[in-house]
């Protein structure tokens, strides 16, 4: 039996399930990699759903082309939310849907009960803290990426805080940043050590240096703060797609059923990557012309002692 | 009139902090008059990279020693683990450089590095803050004194090429033979640029880069004309240049 086939009754084994669901693609997606890691590493089944890591997480081309013929046969259908998001939903019962192993049904079978459509994210975010093949992977996701598009929301356009009232070099507190910047920074201390990694993780330290400016002045809380905190999210982004782009390519980002892709991958993320260098030297310009606006910090003892320790490691090297 | 410097980044990392020991010399330079200091947005670049580089592998280091430290780790015991794990850490680096950035790090904040290790993931954090405000102190420094602007202490020029393909073809080929190293060969170039088209007078190139620089100084001067490559030393009474 060929890999779409068997994508297509573990698809319908999900609406066998539960027939009243309204999924998105990414949903199914999701759900039939959740499927594959939980089944025993000896199912026949597992190397019927190859997947492989991409922006969104784990996608397979399997699954995706299973989806389209189960549409095309009318099996499933499109609809579309208030918001324009397009769902899918069982139209007909197949005549006789095939099923899956009794391993692999009651392994669908639990994940399906399991899973929360209102909470797509939540499950996403599980996936890629317990399956990612890279610890940069989650802690970029999820703990930067996410809680930086909540920031974002709660701090629209021309809102202002107090920070600009208070005197000092602190003003009041601006935890929320200092959560983004950690989380940023501890991506950067977990960043893929591998040769084809080796320019990403250069336009990665450059943008986290353009990222600390910015946090700089959005804690002062300056009048152009909305701008660069936006350049940053914008650029956080471009950053996340050069590397989703690339992460496929190695060994632990994709299943062997895509070994004949990964030359037109790396291409591709070659492309991708010199697209980003101008882009990140342009944000990374921009905050710096950005924060001159701010005063200067006032080095302590073990801040000095850190940098000459650097500085002196550097110059004898 | 004044003399036209050229530094290299080794310069402008060099006077970032004070030194009382062996790179004294890149200090008293900058503390002299009569110079008028120039470099590359190409330098300029290189610089911030390299304090970037600086954070990212604190921050790798202090991140591998949070996941392989045991959890109650023997107090009396504590240097050699530490010393076993930069030892394997340092060992994966393939930079030289990183190298020794990482060892000089770990040699000189021991004490704080004892002291995060045995203690909470806030002092963890409050550790990780500093080595991050130290970077950003140097960034800042760095922005604040080398700019596109004549005021500045170090004047950043923008207008040199990214490449020499078509300006100085057959010095480039002469001299990325002779050094060894693309990225220095353009730098070296890049003084020469400003020599040609801007400045127009003698240029001395400062560097403390013996590996690829100082020691191909002769070839440079004779391929470059009005070129001379120099040490800080040589500009501080008694030093040898």
């Amino acid at each position: 039996m060929s890999s779409s086939e068997v994508a297509s009754r573990f698809i319908q084994q999900i609406y066998q399930v539960r027939p009243d669901l309204k999924l998105p693609k990414t949903a199914i997606h999701k759900i039939l990699f959740a499927v594959r890691a939980a089944l025993p590493e000896n199912n026949p089944e597992r190397e019927h759903l190859p997947f492989y890591w991409y922006k969104f997480g784990p996608y397979s081309e399997v699954v995706e082309s299973s989806i389209d013929i189960l549409r095309r046969q009318g099996i499933l259908r499109e609809g579309k939310t208030q918001t324009g998001k397009t769902l899918l939903m069982l139209n007909t019962r197949p005549a006789a849907a095939g099923s899956v192993c009794e391993d692999a049904s009651a392994v669908v079978g639990r994940v399906v009960r399991e899973f929360d459509p209102y909470h797509l994210e939540t499950f996403i975010d599980r996936i890629y803290r317990d399956h990612a093949p890279y610890e940069f992977m989650p802690r970029y996701r999820v703990e930067f990426l996410a809680p930086f598009k909540d920031y974002l929301a709660s701090h629209p356009e021309g809102q202002r805080t107090l920070s600009q009232w208070c005197p000092g070099e602190e003003g009041p507190g601006t935890p929320d940043i200092d959560r983004l910047e950690d989380a940023l920074y501890r991506c950067e201390a977990v960043l893929v050590e591998e040769p084809l990694f080796e320019r990403f993780n250069d336009e990665c330290t450059a943008y986290v240096t353009g990222a600390g400016g910015a946090f700089d002045i959005a804690r002062k809380d300056e009048p152009i703060s909305y701008q660069v905190i936006k350049a940053t999210y914008t650029g956080a982004w471009e950053l996340w797609y050069t590397f989703a782009s690339g992460i496929r390519i190695l060994e632990g980002g994709h299943d062997r059923y895509y070994n004949g892709r990964l030359r037109q991958w790396e291409q591709e993320y070659r492309e991708t990557l010199a697209a980003l260098a101008p882009k990140v030297d342009a944000y990374t310009r921009y905050v710096r012309e950005s924060a001159r606006c701010l005063s200067p910090r006032e080095p302590d003892r073990r801040t000095k002692r850190i940098l000459s320790s650097l500085v002196e490691g550097y110059l004898s090297g | 009139m004044v003399s036209h410097d050229f530094l290299d980044a080794n310069i402008l990392i060099g006077s970032l902090v004070e030194w009382d020991a062996q790179h004294r010399h890149t200090h008293h330079y900058m503390q002299q008059e009569g110079f008028r200091r120039h470099t590359s947005e190409r330098v300029h670049r290189e610089c911030i990279g390299v304090l970037g580089r600086f954070r990212r592998t604190v921050l790798r280091y202090l991140e591998y020693m949070e996941q392989n430290l045991p959890a109650h780790p023997d107090p009396l015991a504590l240097d050699r683990i530490i010393d076993r794990l930069t030892d394997r850490l340092v060992e994966s680096l393939a930079s030289e450089r990183e190298r020794s950035v990482l060892r000089s790090f770990v040699r000189r904040n021991r004490e704080d590095i004892r002291n995060t290790v045995l203690g909470t993931e806030k002092g963890r954090r409050a550790f990780r803050r500093d080595v991050v405000g130290a970077v950003k102190g140097a960034l800042e420094s760095l922005d604040r004194d080398c700019r596109d602007d004549p005021s500045a202490r170090v004047l950043r020029h923008t207008c040199c090429p990214d490449n020499y393909d078509a300006f100085f073809p057959k010095e480039r080929r002469v001299l990325v033979y002779a050094l060894g190293y693309e990225p220095d060969t353009l730098v070296v170039l890049d003084s020469y640029y400003l020599l040609i088209y801007t400045i127009q007078e003698e240029i001395c190139f400062v560097t403390t880069d013996y590996a690829h620089i100082l020691r191909s100084r002769d070839r440079i001067e004779e391929v470059l004309p009005g070129i001379t490559v120099r040490e800080p030393g040589a500009f501080v009474a008694g030093g040898q240049g």
